[in-house]
């Protein structure tokens, strides 16, 4: 596909797109053909058919969303219209700021959807924002960008789910989220999406005093590459990331797991809890990477992997990059499996071995549930776990 | 009335390592109706543990010979959560842990496991009976909310074992030595719980070494058992008579020839 120019191979566009805008996809397009793809230890993801284009697809008319006086939302599409300015300021300025590897490369050149966040400086939600994403045609294939913007001191809860669609070959979303200094955001993803082949790449960028804490409940049904990722470049700023995943049938899902520590005083927190059954596989890195200078910070990761059948196959691997000496950090990592005495116990009271198993992965990743302070997001985690729990039989 | 019968009760056990199967019952019996109260003494290693494990079901165990019958119908094919729900309840000695699930959680999926599976207890009901039965055993509610034994102490996780018992209500319940690890106000207390479930719909069958339980809880009926078998049976006297004259006593009047694994008197 690379053999004809550059300009014709581009034809995705959104409507009225700036001139500077589709100057970013002609750059994100010639970086494609120079990057790699993205490493990722231990998964396999070369026929998965990520990075390649479907049929294109031109992206749909924005539909209006429920916008409300204090905060922007709205379609990638529409906020280039109404918010041009807001988005030169952070598209790809902040978050993410560099086409590094082959996906993100692709997923900007050919982005079609998206939607946009934006809590204006001392905004301070009651009520959560509950994103569906995303609007696209039924069969078309998301290729999205998406935006959440805390500016100065703004605070607020935002939920993003899929609601389950017809499926799809291949999805490529990337998020940037912005945490302006002082801001707050109670983020949850409920991932359960339904594409083969899913490409995920979040990442955070958590100004001074600013506190981000992250929950994902990594729930699809295909193949899963994801990149969770934030960067604390204020002075003490806090993230938490906290990542459940559950993997079943013969999916694989890889995903690393990172946050980095740039300014000093700030502090990290990874944990990630994964079930693997039948023939699945799932692998977790845990990237814990403090930058010299960031001294009195504090990096600690936790990866859990338990295993429920014999064919299964999982990794949990802390990585600590430490690059200054006045640090606190540390990791721990486990694979397990649900053990006989374990089951036989459960079962001597009466549970039927599934029911035994259910219990014990809604205990192990319903931790995050339970932390989770919305009682109306953490009610939708836990039916989504449900769900994937239930797909087990 | 109903029957839990043990039939001419041959168990092995094979070990792990060597992979050669040891016989560790060599032909039990014994026959305990709801409404009755019956301990198995006897020395260390004579099969007590095997014989309750067996019962509910430790595919661990492997019954080589004889049968065990809930109504005159064979257990022996049934797997361990089937046994539960029949009515059969083993409170163990060694009782698992398991992180993430919370005793409330379990006990409830429990009591749900024997009801249709359309009908789980309403949360009120269940609430009540919780808090009934915590009350009964000294319990404090955060009991309810902790992972079901983690970091549980010896006496939390006995107490813990006789919760459920409240909660389930078995037909026959198997103690495995209650009483081990015990202080005298637990073991008080712990009893407390076991006698309340006591009654004409409910059967106990306490393993024991010491007769201290038995004040307590009292016996109809006392069994003991050496090299793998019953080999006398009597009333609470028995164990009265055990505790003075030792194991040792009996087993020379008997004139059964086993080691006894810990006493050479």
């Amino acid at each position: 596909m690379l053999k004809t120019t550059t300009e014709s191979l581009l034809t995705t566009r959104f409507p009225n797109e700036p001139a500077w805008f589709t100057d970013l996809r002609k750059q994100a397009l010639q970086k494609l053909r120079v990057t790699k793809d993205p490493r990722f230890a231990k998964v396999n993801y070369i026929n998965w058919g990520l990075g390649e284009l479907q049929a294109p697809v031109q992206p749909k008319r924005p539909i209006n969303k429920p916008s409300s006086d204090a905060y922007i939302y709205c379609s990638l599409a529409e906020a280039l219209q109404q918010h041009e300015k807001l988005l030169k300021t952070y598209f790809m300025k902040r978050a993410i700021t560099d086409w590094a590897d082959r996906l993100i490369s692709f997923s900007t050149a050919y982005m079609n959807c998206g939607n946009f966040i934006y809590l204006p400086a001392n905004t301070k939600l009651t009520a959560p924002i509950f994103v569906n994403q995303i609007e696209h045609g039924p069969h078309a294939a998301e290729v999205s960008h998406n935006f959440i913007i805390m500016d100065r001191g703004a605070q607020a809860t935002i939920c993003v789910m899929d609601e389950a669609r017809q499926p799809t070959e291949t999805k490529h979303r990337v998020s940037e989220i912005v945490l302006e200094e002082n801001s707050q955001l109670n983020l949850v993803n409920i991932d359960a999406f339904t594409s083969k082949a899913a490409y995920i790449n979040r990442q955070a960028w958590i100004g001074e005093n600013a506190k981000l804490t992250w929950t994902i409940g990594s729930f699809s049904s295909g193949n899963v590459l994801a990149e969770m990722n934030a960067e604390l470049v204020g002075r003490r700023s806090v993230a938490t990331i906290n990542n459940g995943a559950i993997t079943v049938g013969k999916q694989t899902q890889g995903m690393n797991t990172q946050v980095t520590n740039f300014a000093p005083h700030s502090i990290g927190n990874i944990r990630q809890r994964g079930v693997i059954m039948d023939q699945s596989r799932l692998v977790f890195n845990g990237i814990g990477k403090i930058i010299h200078g960031a001294h009195g910070t504090i990096a600690q990761q936790e990866n859990r992997v338990l295993m429920l059948s014999d064919q299964a196959s999982g990794d949990a691997n802390p990585i600590l990059l430490i690059d200054e000496n006045d640090v606190v950090a540390g990791h721990a990592a486990s694979v397990g499996r649900l053990d006989k005495k374990q089951l036989y116990y459960l079962m001597s009271r009466g549970l039927s071995k599934p029911i035994a198993k259910k219990l014990v992965v809604r205990g192990f990743i319903g931790t995050f549930a339970k932390e989770i302070t919305h009682s109306q997001i953490r009610k939708k985690f836990q039916d989504v776990l449900e769900r994937k729990l239930a797909h087990d039989n | 009335m109903e029957t839990l019968e043990i039939k001419d009760l041959h168990v092995s056990v094979k070990d792990d390592d060597t992979q050669k199967s040891k016989e560790i019952l060599t032909g039990v019996n014994l026959v305990m109706h709801t409404g009755e109260v019956h301990a198995i003494m006897g020395p260390n290693g004579t099969g007590k543990s095997t014989l309750s494990e067996t019962i509910m079901g430790n595919p661990h165990y492997q019954v080589t010979q004889g049968d065990i019958l809930l109504n005159n119908e064979s257990l022996l094919e049934k797997p361990v959560d089937a046994r539960a729900r029949a009515g059969l309840f083993l409170a163990m000695q060694y009782p698992a842990e398991i992180k993430g699930i919370t005793n409330m959680d379990f006990l409830r999926a429990a009591i749900n496991a024997r009801r249709p599976e359309k009908q789980p207890i309403a949360i009120k009901d269940f609430l009540a009976q919780l808090d009934e039965a915590l009350s009964i055993l000294n319990m404090t509610e955060d009991m309810a909310a902790r992972y079901l034994n983690e970091g549980f102490s010896g006496g939390e996780r006995k107490r813990n074992e006789i919760l459920q018992l409240l909660m389930i209500k078995p037909t026959f319940a198997i103690l495995d030595e209650l009483d081990s690890g015990l202080d005298i106000d637990a073991l008080q207390v712990v009893s407390k719980g076991v006698n309340h479930v006591m009654g004409p719909n409910f059967g106990t069958l306490m393993i024991t070494h010491y007769k201290r339980i038995l004040k307590y809880i009292h016996p109809d009926q006392v069994h003991v058992m050496m090299g793998g078998r019953i080999v006398k049976s009597g009333d609470a006297k028995l164990a009265d008579r055990l505790e003075d004259e030792g194991y040792a006593g009996l087993r020379d009047e008997l004139g059964i020839h086993v080691n006894l694994v810990d006493s050479e008197v």
